[in-house]
């Protein structure tokens, strides 16, 4: 029924927006409330092949999401207005697969699992921002209330940009970055002095509620099919409990400083967060674990979100001999937990390193056919290294990949183009882990007019494993307004 | 006596010489500015043709009357009705335009010149070079052309399909600031804080359709004539700015007909092409256009209603001289009270008619209380794919001449305007 109710209110919703030529362009609140912009989204994740679940659909999921932003006060000097993105999702795949609804129930906690698949109902993944936007002369800047981050460059893995956690609930479709980040209620201030050298500015944040990475319910094999391990639905619930409460002493702090020299836009952070995955409190974490899976029950804490210090570094400039632009970071997370492959907490340095380099591509004879439209490249190298590690005591940590060492390297590229106006657009990307893995995906996306989108993906990821992969073929439909 | 007489006469020959002299140097100091379209005679001439012409409603009927005063390639459009649509216009009476306090000033007192490399030196205001002497002068008498000092426009366009006969939407908030060779709001003629030597600078917000809205561009353009733009992009799924190469400004933006280079039918870097003064021409362009009597019907590449007034242009050939560039060249229609470009053919790299471009101008007042010129409507034609980009600014759509601040075109700014 509920379903039911959902594809009535997205029908009535296309129903009254189909008929606009252009964007959104209603008159609310007299014309303060504006940018309105939102999307209605159907998603089908169909496994191309099978593992021990016998799970045929990941994921059927329509998602509404909408965003604008309500002018306040304005005035020559002060301005105030209000922002908020709001995002709310429906998944029946437990509906019409049985082996899904069978996994769910089985690993992810029963009917209460199933519930947490079924939709988002809470309140972090409902509102993804919304914020008091204070703007003071052209020097500063304040924003009050739940926000999405962004830091760094790199854009296929985040190095420097780890503020806001995750929600992997939302890894349907390949979203951007905001459909997955949790947004944290926080102060974020922009100074800008005039007339700084080099264009120097500042930010800070003050990050009181902090939040943890979040997981879709056991069983899900988290649209990917990468499957859990029987106990997920507990582990995730006891992470969930174990996170500490939001005090003075818990608090995130932030500092960004960016400017221009050279032509080379830079910026340098610090940001003192806790981890958003947790490790195992030491032995005693391990002890209460394995009483607690044993059945008993008020074990205490198994779990902790220790904090670190992550430095950064990064820049972007453009090469216009190359007609390209690079983009690269640098960041040291110092004395950051990790427990892979034991319980034994290690505090370690790890240092991270991202190029990016992008180019639109005219290619001789294929760019006249195609009236000139660029194939877009961005190819990443990512580095990774535990300083003062080694694997033969234990002192190293479990990648991405599976891979227990203490460097990590894997390249990234992503290729796009438009045909026809941009009413077909390719896209091409991989992931190459030097380590061992390679994923890929294609996507063809057809948008023949100026709200809808029509979306094919294949995707062959690492599923099990170093080379054990998986496939899945992705549909999507999407009507943006 | 006799050398009295001779000493009298050399005296007398000498201040004739000198105030000769004087009144020769003071002329070249003082450049003749304004210089209307017609003048004279030729005006007369060309009252006499408009009490044939005027109100007169040309298409495709009656255009063979009045084809020498109009480009071949429109002509061409406007024969050919059912592919291209009904491109009809009237004919209005030729106007000067206004020429604002801070155009007369800065062109009368400018002593501009270019350099062994071409480039413009000397300059500090208005128009460089209001008599021309070769191509190169007429570019940059366009290239200077500056836009109320300050403007914002909110232009709705179409991209429409010429073979499946339909449109898609395209909307965009443009933003210009020049930080030098302003005219008529202080201050001029210049920002007196602007040690990175802007031009100008320029942001883009996308409102339509919605797969781009809410991305935001800065362009910053600088007095080294030969420097490339800085560009920046807010890509709001992102939520970060991105470097762009401003080298790389040739490939078409997104579902448009267009590269960067062609927005406002010139906007590359003029040391990138050579150019040949073909001279004179009348014309029927639109200077003096009623946005209101434009019309678009959906599926058709060409806009009706223009208001087209006869005027002596420039021609100017442009060849471009960078190696694989999509042009081989161009020819421009250059407004000789204006400077501007009005009307552009762009030939493809084997000389192939491609792309023709078109603005239609409105005369607004601005709110520094000084009456100029801006364009309201653009047509932009793909001959060879019959496909077009034409925008048009609805009424109250703009804003005109007001005060600016150099904080506004800047990183921080284009971040805090993110969202």
């Amino acid at each position: 029924m509920k379903y039911l109710k959902s594809i009535l209110f997205v029908s009535a919703l296309l129903f009254v927006f189909a008929g606009h030529s252009f964007a959104l362009d209603l008159t609310l609140f007299d014309g303060r409330l504006h940018e309105i912009k939102g999307r209605v989204q159907h998603t089908m994740n169909i496994r191309t092949h099978q593992d021990f679940r016998d799970i045929s659909i990941n994921s059927n999921r329509t998602m509404f999401r909408i965003e604008g932003l309500l002018d306040i006060v304005k005035q020559e000097s002060n301005t105030l207005s209000m922002y908020g993105l709001f995002n709310y999702w429906y998944d029946s795949a437990a509906s019409i697969d049985g082996g899904l609804k069978r996994s769910i129930r089985s690993e992810g906690g029963g009917s209460h699992g199933l519930e947490a698949f079924r939709q988002s109902n809470e309140e972090e993944e409902i509102i993804k921002e919304l914020y008091f936007d204070y703007s003071y002369e052209s020097w500063l800047n304040v924003r009050l209330g739940k926000q999405l981050v962004s830091w760094g460059e790199a854009a296929e893995t985040r190095v420097a940009d780890i503020i806001n956690p995750l929600d992997f609930s939302n890894l349907t479709a390949f979203p951007d970055w905001e459909d997955y980040k949790i947004g944290l209620y926080m102060a974020r201030i922009f100074i800008s002095p005039p007339s700084m050298p080099q264009d120097i500015s500042f930010e800070f944040l003050v990050i009181p509620f902090t939040e943890y990475d979040r997981f879709p319910p056991g069983g899900t094999g988290a649209f990917i099919g990468t499957p859990y391990n029987p106990y997920t639905a507990d582990i995730l619930h006891k992470r969930r409990h174990d996170y500490p409460d939001p005090s003075l002493s818990n608090t995130e702090l932030g500092m960004r400083i960016r400017g221009l020299t050279l032509g080379t836009d830079w910026a340098l952070s610090v940001f003192n967060t806790r981890i958003k995955t947790p490790v195992i409190r030491g032995a005693r974490g391990a002890a209460s674990q394995a009483l607690w899976l044993a059945g008993g029950r008020n074990v205490g804490d198994i779990y902790e979100y220790p904090f670190y210090t992550s430095y950064a570094a990064t820049f972007s400039r453009p090469i216009d001999m190359l007609k390209s632009t690079i983009r690269g970071e640098i960041v040291l997370n110092a004395n950051r937990p990790y427990n892979y492959g034991g319980y034994q907490r290690v505090d370690k340095d790890v240092l991270i390193s991202a190029l990016t380099w992008d180019r639109n591509n005219l290619i001789p004879f294929i760019s006249e056919r195609m009236r000139y439209k660029a194939i877009v490249s961005s190819i990443a190298w990512y580095h990774y290294k535990m300083l003062g590690g080694n694997k033969e005591d234990g002192q190293y940590i479990s990648w991405d990949s599976g891979t227990r060492d203490t460097t990590w390297d894997k390249i990234s590229a992503t290729f796009s183009t438009g045909f026809y106006y941009d009413t077909i657009l390719p896209a091409f990307s991989f992931v190459y882990d030097l380590n061992g893995n390679t994923s890929y995906l294609y996507k063809l996306t057809v948008a023949p007019g100026d709200h809808w989108r029509y979306e094919v993906i294949f995707q062959k990821f690492n599923e099990q494993g170093i080379k054990e992969y998986g496939d899945q073929v992705i549909l999507s439909l999407r009507y943006e307004f | 006596m006799v050398r009295i007489e001779g000493f009298l006469c050399r005296f007398v020959l000498f201040c004739c010489a000198a105030v000769l002299g004087l009144v020769t140097v003071s002329s070249a100091q003082v450049a003749k500015y304004p210089i209307a379209s017609y003048e004279g005679a030729e005006l007369a001439k060309v009252r006499e043709w408009e009490k044939t012409w005027v109100g007169k409603k040309i298409d495709d009927t009656n255009l063979d009357q009045v084809k020498e005063f109009l480009p071949e390639t429109l002509v061409a459009l406007m024969k050919d009705k059912a592919t291209w649509g009904d491109g009809w216009f009237t004919i209005v009476p030729y106007q000067t335009y206004p020429f604002t306090p801070g155009r007369l000033k800065y062109t009368k007192e400018g002593k501009a010149k270019l350099d062994e490399k071409g480039l413009l030196v000397d300059w500090i205001a208005g128009v460089p070079f209001p008599e021309p002497k070769d191509g190169a002068e007429v570019a940059w008498n366009f290239d200077t052309w500056n836009r109320f000092d300050q403007s914002y426009r909110y232009p709705k366009g179409y991209l429409t399909d010429g073979r499946l006969k339909y449109d898609r939407v395209v909307a965009q908030r443009t933003t210009i600031q020049q930080f030098y060779g302003r005219l008529d709001t202080e201050p001029v003629p210049a920002f007196p804080d602007n040690p990175k030597g802007i031009l100008r600078g320029e942001f883009v917000e996308f409102t339509d359709p919605p797969e781009v809205k809410g991305q935001i561009s800065l362009s910053i353009r600088y007095t080294e004539w030969d420097r490339p733009y800085d560009t920046w992009a807010w890509i709001p799924s992102l939520r970060r700015v991105r470097r762009l190469s401003a080298a790389q400004r040739m490939d078409t933006q997104d579902g448009t007909d267009f590269c960067n280079d062609d927005n406002g039918i010139w906007n590359g870097l003029l040391t990138r092409n050579k150019y040949k003064l073909m001279g004179r021409k009348e014309y029927l362009l639109s200077r003096h256009q009623d946005m209101s009597k434009i019309v678009h019907k959906e599926g058709e590449c060409v806009f009706g209603g223009f208001e087209r007034e006869r005027v002596n242009a420039w021609v100017v050939d442009v060849e471009h001289t960078e190696p694989g560039y999509i042009y081989s060249h161009q020819v421009w229609i250059v407004d000789p009270e204006l400077w501007k470009i009005i009307y552009a053919d762009k030939y493809d790299k084997y000389g192939k008619l491609w792309k023709v471009q078109e603005h239609a101008h409105v005369v607004v007042k601005g709110e520094n209380g000084v009456e100029d010129v801006d364009y309201f409507g653009s047509q932009g034609i793909d001959i060879q794919r019959r496909h077009s980009t034409n925008v048009l600014i609805p009424s109250g759509n703009s804003r005109m001449g007001y005060p600016g601040t150099t904080d506004y075109y800047t990183v921080n700014n284009l971040t805090k305007l993110g969202r």
